[in-house]
């Protein structure tokens, strides 16, 4: 019971729920796509490095993952725009999801923003 | 791929609607989460609903199947007997004590895994189809060849998992594994506790789902019952009173293409399982 009203007042963070999911988020990404951890952040390092290029984003929101629907599995690279870089002086502080889906078995590809997995 | 005896739906057995029994491999990954009670008690399950069904069990060299179902007594031929010709298909199963629908092909406790080969499983379950409704194959711990064996011939997986971070992880590497050789799998989530769920300290049924983004078959919560039933060597299906055999019994229906709605019973209120008990709402 107090458990509960704790949950109530402070919120889920501190559930170790909470902390098994955000755990289990990272560790299935790296192993559906066989990537090593260093791979793995030079990739998402990268990644960062060209969206940047053209756009101004939320790196907090920044997230890879990867979603299975049957035999095809697609890797999800979730990137907030807060604005774009050329209207950067109009201060409309837009805070857009754009999904980039790039297909990991290439039979079908797929488009929209799609549920990732679970991030913290 | 091309999997074996592809359901043929035709009325040349006068029991059943199809022509061939189908094959469902339970599976998991890792070890220690449910594999075998399951197969033992979704076996029992289908039994009860007159559906003729075999349990395999294929993890050779760690056989249990058989003391779950309290037949060890009763083990005179096995799974690599039929394999290499030793005896004849219906020489080697033993009918449970408690259902005469129920049957099981044991494995071999002396043998290694990789005696026998992917084609020759599949020879063997081939012989029993024309049999059986259903034909439910309990793989060993693992993604070796014990674990394809298992595969080899299944029309269809049910994957075990627990709502703990380890069982997950093996369970997404399973369904990857899988979903390459064709085999569409849902997922059965057991060993759940309601109340650390509401405490936030374990995953929900609905985290889990998130997580794996598989059909997800049915919920099993932690239940003591599931124990003394192994203790007694009888499926916990038999048992009236307990939640976790009733929701083997629910996932036996839904497996026979019956749809009932996947609400674990932990997760309701009293009124709504007095009322699903008589048989009143969903």
């Amino acid at each position: 019971m107090f458990a509960s009203i704790k949950e109530k007042i402070f919120g889920v963070k501190n559930s170790s729920k909470a902390l098994a999911k955000n755990r289990l988020h990272f560790v299935l990404v790296q192993d559906r796509a066989g990537l090593t951890n260093e791979e793995m952040s030079s990739f998402r390092a990268e990644m960062l490095k060209v969206i940047e290029k053209f756009f101004v984003i939320d790196k907090k929101g920044f997230d890879i993952s990867y979603e299975r629907m049957g035999d095809m599995t697609t890797l999800l690279i979730n990137s907030p725009i807060l604005v774009k870089k050329q209207s950067i002086g109009d201060a409309q502080l837009n805070s857009n999801k754009v999904a980039v889906n790039a297909n990991q078995t290439g039979k079908k590809s797929k488009t929209g923003a799609e549920r990732p997995l679970p991030a913290s | 791929m091309t999997l074996n005896g592809s359901i043929t739906k035709s009325s040349s057995r006068p029991s059943g609607k199809k022509a061939m029994g189908q094959v469902l491999v339970v599976t998991s990954g890792k070890g220690g989460v449910g594999k075998t009670t399951t197969t033992a008690s979704l076996g029992a399950a289908l039994a009860l609903k007159g559906k003729k069904t075999l349990v395999v069990d294929a993890d050779i060299g760690l056989r249990n199947l058989d003391v779950i179902l309290g037949l060890e007594n009763r083990i005179v031929f096995n799974l690599v007997d039929v394999a290499k010709g030793a005896c004849k298909p219906s020489q080697a199963v033993i009918k449970s004590k408690k259902s005469n629908n129920l049957f099981l092909l044991p494995a071999s406790q002396t043998d290694d895994k990789d005696v026998v080969s992917e084609d020759e499983v599949r020879e063997v379950l081939e012989k029993y189809k024309a049999e059986f409704d259903y034909i439910l194959v309990d793989s060993p711990a693992g993604i070796e060849q014990g674990f394809k064996n298992a595969c080899a011939g299944a029309d269809r997986a049910l994957i075990v998992t627990t709502p703990e971070v380890s069982a997950i992880r093996d369970a997404d590497r399973v369904i990857g594994l899988l979903s390459a050789r064709g085999i569409e799998a849902s997922m059965i989530l057991n060993r759940v506790d309601f109340g650390m769920v509401k405490r936030g300290d374990m995953l929900s049924v609905e985290d889990v789902q998130d997580i794996l983004g598989i059909d997800l078959i049915g919920v099993i919560e932690r239940d003591e019952s599931i124990i003394v039933a192994a203790n007694c060597g009888e499926p916990v299906v038999y048992n009236n009173k307990s939640k976790a055999g009733m929701a083997f019994t629910d996932i036996a229906s839904r497996i026979c293409g019956e749809q009932i709605p996947v609400q674990p019973l932990g997760g309701m209120g009293l009124w709504e399982r007095l009322g699903r008990r008589l048989g009143v709402g969903a």
